[in-house]
């Protein structure tokens, strides 16, 4: 390792980066761009000053469908991480301080969840009917909820193990010597250790999630049209590859800036972690 | 260690036994009216109650839940995985079909990352923390993080719209022409783009792994006693990253299978991706269950290689205390 104590540039980056789209995107509710607004006369222009990135094929400004759907995006990011967190933390410390058969009940669920092809969560975002409560809620929720069930597993066994390794820590055998009991050396002295390292994998679950959200869109079973996701604005742009490049350039510059930011912000994070303990 | 093989080849078999059932018992509570919609695809009109009363005892749904699955399980273990829904043909018929033109693209673009990426690893490795280390690091989490189906459509503008140098997808000709020249120039691209994915998380495990056994105890030793660096960088840099790459075999096998979705679609390649795709698209459920059935199996299969061929080849993890 180099000389350590410095912050790392790959964190204040990937925040800054992060900041950046995630502002702009929520910010532009406060506009008045209408990304549904359909104009015939402006059908696949290519940026312009009116139109600083280009019309879609139906004359939608890509600027404004842009910045939208940015929403959906970073919400199922949110939803997905907080998910796999609270699944992932929530069942990795019950087992790591439970009966055997508890642990080995859990770990093999945590066997099944991970050997379940992810795209198979798409089956039951197609398969719900309109009138299902679940259709109440925004596009990027669903997403996000669906993802989140999928990615927990690696979560789990972090904290599982990093629980584990904390037992009998100077910190750990002094709150039981001052007579703190289970639940309270648990949750106040082993679960907030282990919880800073599981920052470094939620970080990579949040950026897994906005690419998969975009993928999903991608092949049609994301967000649904007419409503703009970074995703279904990549599948338009696959359908007018050979004709208009805006449709294409743009909505990949923005996924891949928003998973990087997430990448950085992980690999900072991990790293300055190996710092601190060398 | 054979009774630990033994014990974990038990509870693979369990896990993909209890997966294709979750799966079975998660697409029976489904809302939503796959029969309807069965209908509509084969007949192409509405479902009235006779019909639905016949469909019902023809496909068996009647039973209930535990003995449709086991009668599904009884079948499958026999080779009979029921019939698409969509196209009426056999499952395994649909799925035999398509292994070969996904194999073809995943195991091209596998070989291809990794004899571009395990040199450049460890030749990063040698070079570790230098200023050209440190940038080709950020160059491959870049890389990491560029959405493959995104590069692919930008390669397709530029290389088959714009200039015309490899076709703009499909894997053969529709002039029927599939000598092996023509083959490979249709799986160029979507093989380059897959493996471009694959290299950035190669080299980077070639380049970690081999740096960690170069900043050993044991590298430091080896370089006192005398050894030649090209010795060293072998034996304690090429040879313990080799060994770890074992370790991968979870994450590489089942992606040989489900990793080219993206691609498959976007290049029209008929591959088992694309087929999963459609199946989802269509609720066609035993080809959906098929295939979660088939990569799961590889997911657990994988990560059981990996722990296995790890305790084989590298005795430190066998005196490992087992964590469960």
């Amino acid at each position: 390792m180099s000389a350590s104590g410095h912050r790392t540039p790959a964190l204040a980056t990937g925040l800054l980066l992060l900041g950046l789209l995630a502002s702009v995107s929520l910010g532009s509710a406060l506009l008045s761009l209408d990304p549904l607004a359909i104009r015939t006369d402006q059908i696949l222009s290519p940026p312009s000053l009116e139109h600083p990135l280009g019309t879609d094929q139906l004359g939608r400004d890509l600027l404004a469908r842009l910045l939208a759907g940015g929403r959906p995006s970073f919400l199922a990011g949110l939803v997905a991480t907080g998910v796999a967190l609270l699944l992932g933390v929530g069942l990795g410390t019950l087992a790591s301080r439970s009966p055997v058969w508890i642990d080995v009940l859990l770990s093999r669920g945590t066997d099944l969840v991970y050997a379940f092809p992810a795209l198979i969560g798409a089956m039951v975002l197609v398969g719900l009917p309109g009138e299902h409560p679940l259709m109440a809620l925004p596009e990027g929720v669903r997403v996000g909820m669906i993802v989140g069930l999928f990615s927990w597993p690696m979560l789990f066994r972090f904290v599982r193990v990093e629980v584990r390794r904390r037992l009998g820590s100077d910190g750990h055998l002094a709150a039981l010597a001052a007579g703190a009991g289970p639940v309270r050396t648990l949750v106040l002295h082993l679960l907030p250790d282990a919880l800073a390292p599981a920052l470094v994998p939620a970080s990579f679950i949040a950026g897994g999630t906005i690419l998969l959200e975009a993928a999903l869109g991608f092949l049609g079973l994301g967000v649904r049209p007419p409503e703009p996701s970074w995703g279904n604005l990549l599948r338009d742009g696959m359908t007018h590859v050979d004709s208009a490049w805006w449709m294409v350039l743009f909505p990949g510059l923005v996924v891949f800036l928003a998973v990087l930011a997430f990448q950085l912000i992980g690999e900072g994070l991990g790293r300055q972690r190996a710092e601190e303990l060398y | 260690m054979l009774a630990y093989a033994l014990r974990r080849c038990l509870g693979a078999l369990l896990t993909v036994l209890a997966l294709s059932f979750v799966t079975f018992a998660v697409f029976a509570w489904l809302p939503g009216d796959p029969l309807a919609a069965f209908e509509s695809q084969r007949r192409g009109r509405a479902l009235d109650q006779a019909r639905r009363t016949a469909l019902v005892e023809e496909l068996g749904l009647a039973a209930p839940l535990p003995a449709r699955y086991l009668r599904w399980l009884d079948n499958a273990l026999r080779g009979d995985l029921g019939r698409s829904l969509r196209t009426q043909r056999q499952v395994t018929e649909e799925l035999s079909h398509r292994l070969g033109p996904t194999l073809e693209l995943s195991i091209a673009s596998t070989l291809l990352a990794l004899l571009a990426s395990l040199p450049l690893g460890w030749w990063l490795a040698r070079k570790r923390e230098s200023l050209l280390d440190r940038s080709a690091l950020v160059g491959l989490v870049a890389l990491y993080a560029l959405p493959i189906f995104w590069l692919a459509m930008l390669l397709q503008a530029l290389l088959a719209v714009h200039w015309s140098v490899v076709p703009l997808y499909g894997r053969l000709p529709a002039s029927g022409a599939s000598g092996l020249g023509t083959r490979l120039h249709h799986l160029a691209l979507p093989a380059a783009c897959l493996a471009l994915h694959q290299l950035a998380f190669y080299a980077r495990f070639a380049r970690n792994t081999a740096a960690e056994g170069l900043d050993s105890i044991q590298t430091l030793f080896a370089r006192a006693c005398g050894l030649t660096e090209a010795r060293i960088t072998w034996r304690h840099g090429i040879l313990p990253s080799l060994v770890a790459l074992i370790t991968l075999a979870g994450l590489v096998l089942p992606s040989l299978v489900s990793g080219a979705v993206l691609i498959e679609t976007l290049f029209a390649w008929p591959g088992l991706g694309r087929l999963f795709v459609v199946a989802i698209q269509a609720r066609d459920y035993p080809v959906v269950l098929a295939m979660t059935v088939v990569i799961g199996s590889l997911t657990v299969t994988g990560s059981l290689l990996a722990d296995l061929g790890g305790r084989l080849a590298d005795p430190r993890l066998r005196h490992q205390v087992s964590e469960r």
